[in-house]
């Protein structure tokens, strides 16, 4: 992840648009899709602020590790209520 | 048959209620439209993205035909970071099974051990290629549009070949899963294995033609048009895929 926001104001962006466009419509779309179901089922998986953090800021990899492992860690108790 | 058809209507039925077919195909089309994309504007990024001034890229460099870049997608994006998203997506199959003890209820219905595997084979080769053909094909068409055109007929006779290394990974998968009973351990062998088939088909020797990675070689003939490939790794590659199944048969069999 790239933290330095000022980069972002030098870059040309008519030039640049036509072609990163298709490319973060995707991204968002899968990571729409990863929160849509993590808000379905934040209750049940196991730390699902950690999974929260993993799917918005891992580009591309952290909706896919969240939608493959994240959602079968299925807590067995409900003693910790708070995490 | 019946026990076949509704073992794998289930296995997709199972899919799509998580999302699989979704994000899977999101994934490939992500990977797909990347690559292309990449090769055409790699000037424009390293001016406004780079961070680093000085580098150029000589203009007068050859400009990449379509099957080259539709080849490095393929090789070069499906095949590694795909590959390994595709087996940790499927590393479950049947340990998940196994560890809810779903797999000692169905085994004790009168279904036999070998229209289980077909299932298991059957249901996760075509969410695969559901997915992989999505991605291929927007991949394509962005190959097409924007470095000139390419045979259609030729990209579909390579994915149907691709669609054959798809089916071994699958039953590399059910084989190794027969052995080792933790899913991580699965997916990181079966990473292994497949990335070692896909590393040895590049030794230009006989011997090597004819192990599994093989039909991969075959594929890419296509995408080159190359007209002197050997279809003989098509027999091996099923033959592969049914030493793998008939192996793990007979180690649940046995256990």
């Amino acid at each position: 992840m790239n933290t330095d926001m000022t980069v972002l104001l030098e870059i040309d962006w008519p030039q640049i648009l036509p072609f990163v466009l298709p490319i973060i419509l995707f991204n968002l779309l899968l990571i729409g899709v990863a929160l849509y179901d993590w808000f379905k089922r934040k209750d049940l998986i196991v730390s699902p602020y950690i999974w929260l953090v993993t799917i918005t800021l891992l580009q591309l990899l952290g909706p896919i590790l969240y939608l493959v492992i994240g959602r079968r860690m299925i807590r067995n108790d409900y003693s910790g209520e708070a995490s | 048959m019946t026990n076949f058809y509704t073992l794998t209507c289930t296995e997709l039925v199972e899919a799509a209620k998580e999302f699989k077919f979704i994000w899977l195909s999101l994934f490939f089309v992500i990977l797909g439209i990347t690559q292309p994309l990449i090769t055409k504007y790699m000037d424009v990024i390293l001016e406004n993205v780079g961070g680093a001034d000085g580098i150029t890229i000589d203009p007068n460099r050859p400009v990449p035909s379509s099957a080259e870049v539709l080849l490095s997608t393929i090789s070069g994006q499906f095949n590694q970071i795909g590959l390994i998203i595709l087996i940790i997506s499927f590393m479950g199959l049947i340990a998940a099974d196994r560890n809810s003890g779903m797999q000692d209820f169905i085994l004790t219905r009168p279904v036999s051990l070998r229209s289980y595997l077909l299932s298991k084979l059957m249901g996760h080769w075509v969410i695969s290629m559901f997915s992989i053909s999505i991605g291929a094909v927007v991949s394509y068409g962005y190959t097409i549009f924007l470095f000139g055109s390419f045979s259609f007929s030729n990209f579909f006779l390579f994915l149907l070949l691709y669609s054959l290394w798809i089916l071994f990974v699958v039953s590399l998968a059910i084989l190794i899963s027969t052995f080792v009973k933790s899913p991580i351990l699965i997916a990181v062998t079966t990473i292994a294995a497949s990335i070692f088939f896909i590393l040895i088909k590049g030794f230009n020797h006989f011997l090597f033609q004819l192990s599994p990675g093989g039909i991969l070689n075959l594929a890419e003939n296509q995408l080159l048009s190359v007209h002197d490939s050997n279809y003989f790794s098509i027999a091996t590659c099923v033959a592969f895929i049914l030493l793998n199944l008939s192996w793990a048969n007979m180690n649940l069999k046995k256990s």
